[in-house]
């Protein structure tokens, strides 16, 4: 049987599942933003964030970039959730967000093929160097014992995108209006949804649900967890800390991802989403746009 | 427990996948027990298995992830209307169990699993989709005659399942060998 050329969308109507399984169409701009807020009731910003563009090797506060046939995009961005005493949560946060972003520039300036497969390598090794950097020094100051962070990357290159993570900050992929959560929680409680102990609904009340299994500086092995991915014309990324997805539900996160508003915007709109949903966190959000 | 993969999407579209209580392979490979022909997901893309009156689904380091529910899994138990989708933007599948599985992995920790007993009659067959049988008994059967509207269906699922060895014949060997070996010590001592 021959199939019309309109074939998709004339099943689509008797067929209600909302599946779009088609090429994905390469993206030429990007739109970036990223915004952090210390929230309604903690004194301190233990969240940071990073956005570096590795073309220009310089730290950006938002980005919009075009590129040809012949270029692509070249930018590294990051949430991470640092804890501890006194200040030690933001040396922590800090510390972490600066040992990738040293490392991914340098692999950036050493791979020839702006990034590519290879690059999760230099990603997962940023991270394990955050890792020790950050360990070294809660072990050398005892006022910042026990400090970690959360660290939640994405390297935006022309090959594709890569992933490198720990902890429970989370990046989300919003394509066809459909949210999808890429990385996994590092959480005592997301280990009892796996298991089959509670619900993913339980686990959002939990009292628990702050345990972290993995954080950068809690030990000498860090277990990153690193992926490549593609995007197409159209996906949206967020990168963001639990003082969001602690208190905004992934339906309204998708709503104001789906928005025709700036990611800058939607920053704002995030945030005003977890204030009003108590804001007992700092709360950080980067917002990608490709188009 | 009695559970079936519903495909929603993908070559599969309409296709009911009935489970057997046991573990079976999915993936673009064609020695898969599973072969889900497209090209988001990978040559061995998940497995699932069953322990303890439950069933898990694992991803099996996939290109391009398997998600549960539009998060990314690992490995996780699976629950009656979960939608598991095999590689961002891959075919998906609802999972249905059939018989409440609450507790039963408490109630066996540890002991011998005893099975939920088995339906005396097979899963009924919706209209418009096609039952098949994963395993050893029932190698990509259809369990019912289907119209020409799922005629692809069936044959893209006759593709897709891969026949298991037949697993009985070891067990029988491996219970005769420590039948006469149980003997033997008796002799041995009487």
């Amino acid at each position: 049987m021959s199939q019309p050329p309109q074939g998709e969308s004339e099943s689509s109507s008797v067929n209600p599942t909302p599946i779009a399984h088609t090429a994905l169409e390469r993206p030429t701009q990007l739109a970036i933003a990223a915004l952090t807020d210390v929230g309604l009731t903690r004194d301190n910003n233990e969240d940071a964030f990073l956005l570096w563009d590795l073309a220009s090797d310089r730290s950006v506060e938002s980005a919009f970039q075009i590129w040809g046939d012949d270029e692509g995009p070249a930018l590294l961005a990051a949430v991470s959730d640092g804890m501890g005493g006194q200040q030690a949560g933001e040396v922590a946060s800090g510390m972490a967000l600066q040992s990738l972003c040293d490392h991914a520039r340098h692999g950036f300036q050493e791979s020839s093929s702006n990034g590519g497969p290879g690059f999760k390598a230099w990603m997962t090794e940023g991270v394990e160097e955050a890792n020790r950097r950050v360990l070294a020094a809660s072990q050398a100051d005892p006022s910042k014992k026990g400090m970690g962070a959360t660290l939640s990357a994405v390297a935006i290159l022309e090959e594709g995108l890569t992933v490198a993570h720990v902890g429970d900050s989370r990046i989300y992929l919003l394509r066809h209006s459909r949210l999808r959560q890429l990385t996994m929680d590092q959480t005592r409680v997301q280990s009892l949804v796996a298991h089959g102990h509670i619900t993913a609904e339980q686990a959002r009340t939990h009292n628990e649900r702050n345990l972290l299994l993995q954080a950068i500086g809690a030990r000498e092995a860090v277990e990153v967890d690193a992926f490549d991915f593609r995007v197409g014309s159209g996906d949206r990324l967020l990168l963001c800390s639990d003082g969001l997805h602690g208190l905004v539900d992934d339906p309204e996160l998708a709503e104001v991802l789906s928005s025709s508003t700036t990611p800058l915007d939607q920053c704002e709109a995030l945030i005003g989403m977890a204030k009003a949903g108590g804001g007992y966190d700092n709360i950080t959000v980067v917002v990608a746009h490709f188009g | 427990m009695s559970a079936k993969l519903v495909f929603l999407s993908g070559d599969l579209e309409g296709a009911v996948v009935s489970l057997l209580d046991q573990g079976f392979t999915i993936g673009r490979n064609p020695e898969e027990d599973l072969v889900l022909p497209d090209e988001v997901v990978s040559r061995l893309q998940a497995s699932l298995r069953y322990r303890d009156g439950q069933y898990l689904i694992r991803d099996e380091a996939s290109t391009n992830g398997t998600f549960v529910n539009d998060r990314r899994i690992t490995e996780q138990v699976l629950h009656d209307g979960d939608i598991i989708e095999y590689g961002l933007g891959g075919p998906s599948a609802r999972f249905e169990a059939e018989a409440p599985v609450q507790g039963a992995a408490e109630a066996n920790d540890g002991g011998p699993v005893r099975e939920a007993v088995e339906p005396a009659t097979p899963p009924q067959p919706r209209a418009a989709t096609a039952v098949f049988q994963t395993g050893d008994r029932a190698s990509a059967r259809p369990a019912t005659g289907t119209g020409p509207a799922d005629e692809t269906a069936v044959k893209g699922f006759f593709r897709s399942i891969r026949a298991r060895p037949r697993r009985p014949f070891v067990w029988a060997g491996l219970a005769a060998v420590l039948a006469s070996l149980a003997i033997a010590i008796f002799l041995l001592i009487d």
